[in-house]
């Protein structure tokens, strides 16, 4: 039987459990929360843990689940992310000199803005670098839906930020 | 990497048929500071994701996890504890302003003689300081892009030394 | 008199290049611009982030005001305006760095006052935007040329 052991298998997942969280909820109190509750529900169930192809995978979809749950309660805030967003652009005067840290704080606003399966696409893929595989099981979706909702988000993404900073002119 | 290679890359990555190691290297051209201005409008796409990368949770969790799993007795073995600082957002972006001034004696030499300005008639825009960095941190930032970017840095460098050969010669 | 007095007292103290720029677009409501005073330069150094940062704060320390000019609309007139501007004081400004591509044009400007570079001015004309970025401060002469090295360091 194989040793497993909390802090060489689970706590080094924190950094991404923590970002997977954080793109979901939106929040870092209630991403790291998240987190905590993540790895006390996989480590409460060790026995199980050699049934399990990847630990990663694992964890990663109970703190996917976990970080749906708490946004579902906390819908009321999401929808405050559309104001923030025009709030951000407007912050001062009628028109904000668009530069990196700017254009970065857009990306990140218009990323949080998709619905949660294409965030969590895009987290996973374009951020943490998984493969389609992985992605699936994560998220309980065949590759091929995986793939179609990664096109999504990213073309959206591509597109609200190409016509807001005016490149598409 | 060249640049009709990145196009034909950028092309296949929006319709989703790019690999993990191509996606990196979309990635590290888009970072690597040599963008050509065709180009430009995708390069904080990238730069975001590479950035997003360093977000995690400091050393203090792992202390506070740690002690409410109950772990068996702790034998001599390596604690990877990675202490990372919580980045706040614009770090990475704010600490690529780089700049060395001059040496302090010869700042010291110019000191407020030289400013003849008068600032009595300047009224901030803003009541906050946090705001107003936010605001220098930017214009720093382009100006530095700017700088970087133009292809006149050579004459930069002969304009800085003839600046400095006359000052050293005043 | 007072024409005389007004004189006397633009002679004695220096105005940055945006003062000098919005005085001539009093009542344009197209433009933006943005003042960051000395005492204001003063408080951002006690901002968290740049207390943190030695080599930011080290930066700002040498920094004395800041103003932005932005404009959305008639980006080209007004760059136009701007380089008039530069021209009436041409004994007043070093042409320091410009480029120029496909989107648009930017032009650095610097002036020197007793040895040291009191003032930069970058214009721009940018896709469809104008821009006046204009620091006053105390900048050595190696600040502008070393910015852009270490830039470059940063990024690779």
């Amino acid at each position: 039987m194989q040793e497993i052991s909390f802090r060489k298998d689970i706590l080094p997942l924190k950094d991404k459990l923590f970002r997977l969280a954080l793109r979901i909820t939106l929040n870092r109190a209630e991403a790291e929360d998240v987190v905590q509750d993540t790895m006390l529900r996989v480590w409460s169930r060790r026995n199980e843990w050699s049934k399990f192809d990847s630990i990663e995978a694992f964890c990663m979809t109970v703190a996917r689940n976990l970080a749906i749950d708490r946004s579902e309660k906390m819908d009321a805030k999401n929808l405050e992310l559309i104001p923030e967003m025009e709030q951000a652009t407007d912050a001062s005067g009628p028109y904000n000199l668009l530069v990196q840290t700017e254009r970065l704080d857009l990306i990140h606003q218009l990323i949080n803005k998709l619905p949660e399966k294409q965030r969590t696409v895009i987290q996973l893929r374009d951020i943490e670098g998984k493969n389609y595989k992985e992605i699936a099981k994560v998220m309980g979706l065949t590759e091929e839906q995986v793939k179609v909702t990664l096109f999504r988000a990213r073309q959206k993404v591509k597109e609200q930020y190409l016509a807001i900073d005016g490149y598409g002119l | 990497m060249d640049y009709k290679n990145i196009e034909q890359l950028l092309e296949r990555y929006w319709r989703c048929e790019t690999s993990l190691e191509e996606e990196n290297r979309l990635r590290d051209f888009f970072t690597s500071g040599e963008v050509p201005a065709a180009l430009l409008p995708y390069k904080e796409l990238f730069v975001y994701q590479k950035e997003q990368q360093i977000e995690g949770l400091g050393a203090d969790f792992d202390a506070r996890m740690l002690s409410k799993v109950e772990s068996p007795v702790v034998k001599a073995k390596h604690l990877s504890l990675v202490s990372r600082f919580k980045p706040l957002f614009r770090a990475a972006a704010v600490v690529t302003v780089f700049l060395m001034l001059g040496n302090v004696a010869q700042r010291s030499l110019f000191h407020n003689d030289a400013l003849d300005y008068n600032y009595n008639n300047y009224r901030d825009t803003y009541d906050d300081p946090n705001v107003a960095y936010k605001k220098v941190s930017s214009a720093l930032l382009i100006l530095s892009d700017e700088i970087s970017k133009s292809n006149n840095q050579n004459s930069a460098d002969s304009i800085c030394k003839a600046a400095t050969d006359s000052v050293m010669n005043e | 008199m007072t024409l005389l007095m007004t004189v006397l007292s633009v002679a004695a103290m220096a105005q940055d290049f945006a003062t000098r720029f919005m005085a001539e677009h009093k009542k344009d409501v197209n433009l933006t611009c943005i003042t960051i005073s000395p005492t204001m330069m003063k408080q951002i150094l006690k901002v968290d982030a740049v207390e943190k940062d030695e080599k930011m704060a080290d930066v700002i320390s040498n920094l004395k005001s800041m103003q932005l000019i932005t404009s959305k609309v008639k980006a080209s007139r007004y760059y136009q305006e701007a380089l008039k501007v530069i021209e009436k004081n041409a004994n007043r400004f070093d042409p320091y760095l410009s480029s120029k591509d496909h989107f648009g044009e930017s032009r650095i400007m610097v002036r020197r006052h007793k040895g040291a570079i009191v003032e930069m001015v970058m214009l721009t004309n940018y896709r469809k935007a104008f821009s006046v970025i204009n620091f006053t401060g105390i900048m050595s002469d190696e600040f502008i040329s070393e910015l852009a090295r270490s830039m470059r360091q940063k990024r690779s």
